[in-house]
């Protein structure tokens, strides 16, 4: 049963790039900002379970917790020198902000870190079924992903943070007026971004070789996922991850690895053209 | 009561909507330097030759981009897709087919501006954001295809090529010289033109400029054409002075960066911007790369935080809102 297999292969890639592309339609939503910067907080993150894994010899997947931290401290401090004063603009002044800060990020990168491929060679084994074997290290990044995101799902419903996050994300004017501090809560907002770049980073470190230019392949496929499935809308995230998963991993058995890669901009492309709000977002409101 | 012939009612003169003030004094400043530059291969080495040689390239680029994403708002991330796709033209053009080397570089600028009105016509649709970010997409997606066994026999995949084109350094420098203060010769008809003021009036409000009878989408059109020939044209010569070409460094998205944040340093939508800009940045470039040979692209996205936040209409801007220069369009 190939083909089964194949399509669980996709699922757990595409839930992945779901988590990658989380964060990106979280702060999109939470501030209207097109945050380029977040392949380089998913890199950051890769590199950090990276070096604490050789460094520390921390087990990799407990290293999600440090790299989540680090980098939601980090992103916050991004936020409050640059973000927070252009929130209120048009989108491309933060496209072209955030590129600038990404632009320095990757090289920064590469100029500590060099950029030679790292990989963590962390291998819990692999159990078969459906006539194939999958490493443990991927089901056990679904099992992660699963519990993160009904995390973040718990903390936005239920919470007095998350609702205020919601409420921000809605309407921001409405939100102060009933005494919402917007200013933190875009900060929080942002950090959690950050945080949840950082997640999918580690969990991409375990699987696949990390280098500091890994931002622009990842950025892409974030933008593809989050256009296809809407905007602000995180289910959409893994709907958008999934589809993507799916066809590359279909891709790549069937048709060639290299073109494979193509697929996401193309999905971008055609979804941008048919349906630019995604399958779940909403019409762009008129503010 | 004598109303006499000394009273003749002057005929107003239908202006034509933008035209500049006729003064020639900056054409007369800038003779100044283009005869120094013309007389700089007798007078100096080949690495200065060279790096004038970047100068005119990155001029050429950042004038190119200019022409579109500063006069109409649209910001372009996939600018080096033109690069790559006129300089893959104008190379398989001259080494594969022995077309005469001027005529390989004017049908590589204009297989990228074809290659603009397909993209355009259905790129151009989307907003601002969209638009850039589809571009990018399209950039990495062509590069892609590029390096991929489809187009293998003409590209030679992802690894490339070396080959040397019938040129020597002076001949492409003076051709590079002409070509740039051409292109600046150029924009300058174009922005203070008509078809300059459509572009601007699309850029602050395309809805309200479609309401009074501007047609958006072709003049769009247009100026990304125009902009991909310009960028082509450049490339070609570029090209041929790096005697080696592959998707990844005739496709790299620092064709696009470099010119972005140099336009943006000058200023966006005005005509000696991007000069200015690729100048600065050019000898800022030199300088660095001696000392912070690793570091300077970080410089760089630094700069373009720095614009952003504090000069976003980059130095002309500044200058003129200071009162330094006249607040016309022909700056």
């Amino acid at each position: 049963m190939e083909v089964l297999a194949i399509i669980v292969d996709g699922i757990l890639l595409g839930a992945l790039y779901g988590m990658a592309a989380c964060g990106l339609s979280f702060v999109f939503g939470v501030m209207a900002i097109i945050n380029l910067t977040h392949a380089e907080l998913i890199m950051l993150g890769s590199f950090i379970t990276f070096w604490l894994w050789t460094l520390l010899k921390m087990n990799p997947i407990l290293t999600i917790i440090p790299s989540m931290f680090i980098i939601f401290m980090f992103s916050i401090f991004i936020y409050k020198i640059t973000i927070k004063r252009i929130v209120g603009e048009s989108l491309l002044v933060s496209l072209i902000l955030t590129f600038g800060i990404s632009t320095f990020l990757w090289n920064f990168a590469q100029v500590c870190f060099t950029s030679t491929f790292r990989s963590v060679d962390y291998s819990m084994g692999s159990i078969s079924f459906l006539d194939s074997t999958f490493p443990v290290n991927k089901i056990l990044s679904l099992v992660i992903i699963i519990v993160l995101t009904l995390t973040l799902h718990v903390f936005l419903k239920y919470s007095r943070y998350g609702k205020a996050l919601r409420a921000v994300s809605q309407n921001a004017e409405i939100a102060a007026i009933c005494g919402i501090n917007i200013d933190r809560i875009r900060t929080l907002g942002f950090g959690i971004g950050g945080a949840l770049a950082a997640a999918a980073g580690s969990l991409i470190a375990v699987q696949w070789s990390i280098y500091p230019m890994m931002g622009h392949d990842l950025i892409l496929k974030c933008f593809a996922i989050v256009a296809i499935g809407g905007l602000s809308s995180i289910p959409g995230c893994f709907v958008g991850g999934m589809i993507l998963g799916l066809a590359e991993s279909l891709g790549t058995n069937y048709w060639d690895a290299t073109m494979a890669h193509i697929i996401a901009p193309l999905l971008l492309v055609l979804t941008f053209l048919f349906r630019p709000q995604g399958l779940f977002g909403v019409e762009e409101r008129v503010d | 009561m004598k109303f006499t012939r000394k009273y003749k009612i002057k005929q107003v003169t239908s202006e034509k909507i933008g035209s500049s003030d006729k003064k020639s004094w900056p054409y007369a400043i800038a003779l100044i330097p283009i005869s120094f530059l013309i007389a700089l291969p007798y007078i100096s080495s080949p690495y200065v030759i060279s790096v004038c040689f970047m100068l005119y390239v990155y001029t050429g680029y950042s004038v190119g981009w200019n022409i579109m994403s500063g006069l109409t708002g649209y910001v372009n991330f996939g600018y080096s897709l033109f690069i790559g796709i006129a300089a893959y033209t104008s190379v398989l053009l001259i080494i594969d087919l022995g077309v005469w080397w001027p005529i390989g570089w004017f049908l590589g600028g204009v297989s990228a501006a074809i290659v603009a009105i397909i993209l355009g016509s259905f790129m151009l649709r989307l907003r601002g954001s969209y638009f850039a970010i589809g571009m990018l997409a399209l950039l990495l997606g062509i590069k892609l295809l590029y390096s991929s066994k489809y187009l293998a026999p003409l590209t030679r995949g992802g690894s490339g090529f070396p080959f040397i084109e019938p040129l020597n350094l002076t001949t492409m420098y003076y051709a590079l010289l002409f070509l740039t203060v051409l292109l600046v010769f150029i924009s300058h008809k174009i922005i203070t033109s008509n078809f300059g003021s459509k572009l601007i009036a699309i850029r602050e409000d395309e809805e309200g400029a479609e309401s009074i009878g501007i047609n958006a989408t072709s003049n769009k059109i247009t100026a990304f054409a125009l902009s991909a020939f310009f960028g082509g044209v450049i490339s070609s010569g570029h090209i041929a002075f790096q005697n080696y070409i592959e998707p990844e460094s005739a496709f790299n998205i620092l064709l696009t960066i470099v010119p972005i944040v140099m336009v943006l340093l000058g200023g966006p939508g005005t005509i000696w911007g991007p000069v200015l800009g690729a100048t600065i940045l050019t000898f800022v470039e030199e300088f660095l790369w001696s000392y912070f040979i690793t570091t300077y692209m970080m410089i760089y996205g630094i700069i373009m935080v720095l614009l952003v936040l504090l000069m976003p209409g980059g130095i002309i801007d500044w200058l003129k809102n200071r009162g330094t220069l006249p607040k016309t369009r022909a700056i």
